[in-house]
């Protein structure tokens, strides 16, 4: 049993929010068997408490890093980064149906971290950043995607370095080249691209040709059953061949 | 004069790669213990949440071991690999293993929802890969497939929640929030918004595709839904999804440089191979032949989609209406 939220229900709540009407109740109770909310209402208390903190310190992070991905705020990432281990370690054990039901992730990002998305992704944000706006979710939903964010690291990383991984920010490697397309089904292949890409081995111009090549590669490679230094040469020589090219 | 017809497809060039294909034919997915025709099965929600399913492993292993011969790789470097991706978070694991030739293989994969919720516990469905696959890497030798990795004979299932292909595409209104949010000026009347980078790479039409009429003119038209102007207008707001979805899947090949091999290309998207089929069979052309079509002459596509539709009739009928 949890909350969920139609898209059309979700529109209408963002927009008293965003107007400073009082938001009007149109959450759903779906679902039979066990009662996910305490559980959730915990993971969504400590995610406010947490984006509060760091919010409040996102000007010195800001200093400390130098910023390389041109479309998004690298500092706000960083925070996106934290808060994706927090929420994928707060929600991992919840129920399948729970965590596939697409109401559910809207109903976190309208209900639960209204204050966060429009931070992160910007006050006048569209509705897909809530899961709104489309008959499906896409992976703007800040919710599902930070979920997976963490989910992505958590498979591919030792226990002590996969928060390291969710936290390397790069708005754009994150959703365009991991997310949305198919390197997301392979954690080992989205995390190397991800570390070489923190460690400066791929060049801000370089990145776009790489992801298209590891797209093209996916017609004839299953990365799925690669190792970590099979992945790696893989991507090694796709950096070398595009520098060759170039 | 001889008309000789050009068209692209990527063939992968390894030499006796085709033999291998056949290996996998008799492969099925079972659905509550009974083997499926078809690789691609479509269920109720509610029955998605109850059945349970299997993969049948029936692999020709003469198949196998001649067309291995022929190429000249080891059957011991080759493994039978499942891999198992859920639709909406994209869990995806490894669910069997197994060198293709040397071991018993069983009769069935079970697909457990209580091993791998988030992937056969996912209410919105899940794809079931099958692989043949070089598990480890070769002397490099011209024409023959050499990296760990590389698939030499693969098959997919899907399962899916039942939907019409243009279910995810009901319109929706555009109120002044969703313009501003979309950054398009006062005034417009429709917008077909493509969410994500890849329509290709998507996993349903819902979740990439959102078809926006301002807000008042859709309140208009769902007023008055069954009125001869409502209706024209809602085959013009048809043919104008369509040509986006088309051009975007031929945008999205073309950015891949795999342009004139969309079959082959959109091959796991099923939503978009119906759509591309259907449009197809309408206007009397094979899909590769529709994405020439729409390639050299964008507006013969969009004539031949209002003619399938009778725009211009439910147009003349609008006016007609008017008229009285």
């Amino acid at each position: 049993m949890h909350w969920t939220l139609s898209s059309e229900s979700a529109s209408c709540m963002i927009e008293d929010l965003r107007v400073g009407r009082a938001r009007q109740d149109l959450r759903q109770l779906t679902g039979s068997g066990r009662d996910s909310r305490p559980d959730i209402d915990r993971v969504c208390s400590s995610f406010r408490e947490r984006f509060a903190h760091l919010r409040a310190n996102t000007g010195r992070e800001a200093e400390r890093v130098v910023p390389r991905d041109k479309s998004g705020d690298v500092a706000k990432d960083s925070v996106e980064g934290r808060l994706s281990c927090l929420l994928f370690e707060g929600l991992k054990d919840v129920d399948a149906r729970v965590l596939t039901d697409p109401g559910f992730w809207r109903y976190l990002a309208v209900w639960e971290m209204f204050e966060y998305i429009e931070w992160r992704d910007g006050s006048d944000c569209g509705l897909p950043s809530f899961g709104a706006g489309t008959h499906g979710l896409t992976w703007d939903c800040a919710s599902k995607r930070m979920f997976v964010r963490g989910r992505i690291a958590n498979e591919a990383r030792s226990t002590e370095s996969w928060q390291a991984v969710a936290q390397i920010p790069g708005t754009d490697v994150w959703r365009s080249h991991i997310l949305r397309v198919r390197t997301g089904e392979s954690p080992q292949l989205a995390c190397a691209l991800l570390e070489a890409w923190d460690r400066r081995e791929i060049r801000t111009k370089e990145i776009r040709d790489v992801a298209k090549r590891i797209k093209r590669l996916r017609s004839n490679l299953v990365f799925e059953i690669m190792d970590q230094t099979q992945i790696q040469s893989t991507l090694e020589r796709q950096i070398d061949a595009i520098r060759r090219d170039s | 004069m001889r008309t000789v017809q050009i068209e692209r497809r990527t063939v992968r060039p390894f030499a006796g790669i085709g033999d291998l294909d056949v290996c996998l034919r008799s492969m099925s997915l079972k659905v509550n213990n009974e083997p499926q025709p078809d690789a691609a099965v479509v269920r109720d929600s509610f029955e998605l949440q109850e059945d349970t399913f299997a993969l049948r492993l029936q692999i020709d292993a003469d198949a196998v071991s001649n067309a291995l011969e022929k190429m000249r790789i080891p059957a011991g470097d080759v493994g039978l690999v499942i891999v198992a991706t859920g639709k909406c978070l994209k869990a995806t694991e490894v669910v069997f293993r197994a060198p293709v030739m040397e071991t018993e293989l069983p009769d069935e994969v079970a697909l457990s929802r209580t091993a791998h919720p988030l992937i056969f516990g996912d209410s919105s469905g899940f794809t079931v890969r099958a692989y043949v696959v070089l598990e480890r890497d070769l002397q490099v030798r011209p024409l023959t497939p050499y990296l760990a990795g590389t698939w030499l004979a693969a098959r997919e299932f899907s399962v899916s929640v039942r939907r019409d292909v243009l279910s995810g595409l009901r319109p929706q209104r555009l109120t002044d929030e969703v313009r501003r949010g979309l950054k398009l000026p006062a005034g417009t009347k429709t917008y077909l918004h493509i969410v994500g980078d890849s329509i290709l790479e998507s996993t349903g039409l819902a979740e990439t595709v959102a078809f926006y009429i301002d807000a008042s003119l859709f309140d208009r038209l769902y007023a008055n839904q069954s009125s001869a102007v409502a209706e024209a207008f809602q085959i013009d707001f048809v043919i104008e999804i369509l040509m986006g979805i088309l051009s975007e899947v031929a945008r999205d090949s073309d950015a891949l440089g795999l342009g004139g091999s969309e079959d082959s290309v959109a091959g796991s998207h099923h939503e978009i191979v119906a759509l591309t089929r259907e449009v197809a069979e309408r206007l009397d052309l094979t899909p590769s032949e529709l994405f020439q079509t729409l390639r050299k002459d964008y507006p013969r596509v969009k004539a031949g989609l209002q003619a399938a539709l009778n725009s211009s009739k439910l147009a003349q009928r609008a006016i007609g209406t008017m008229d009285k």
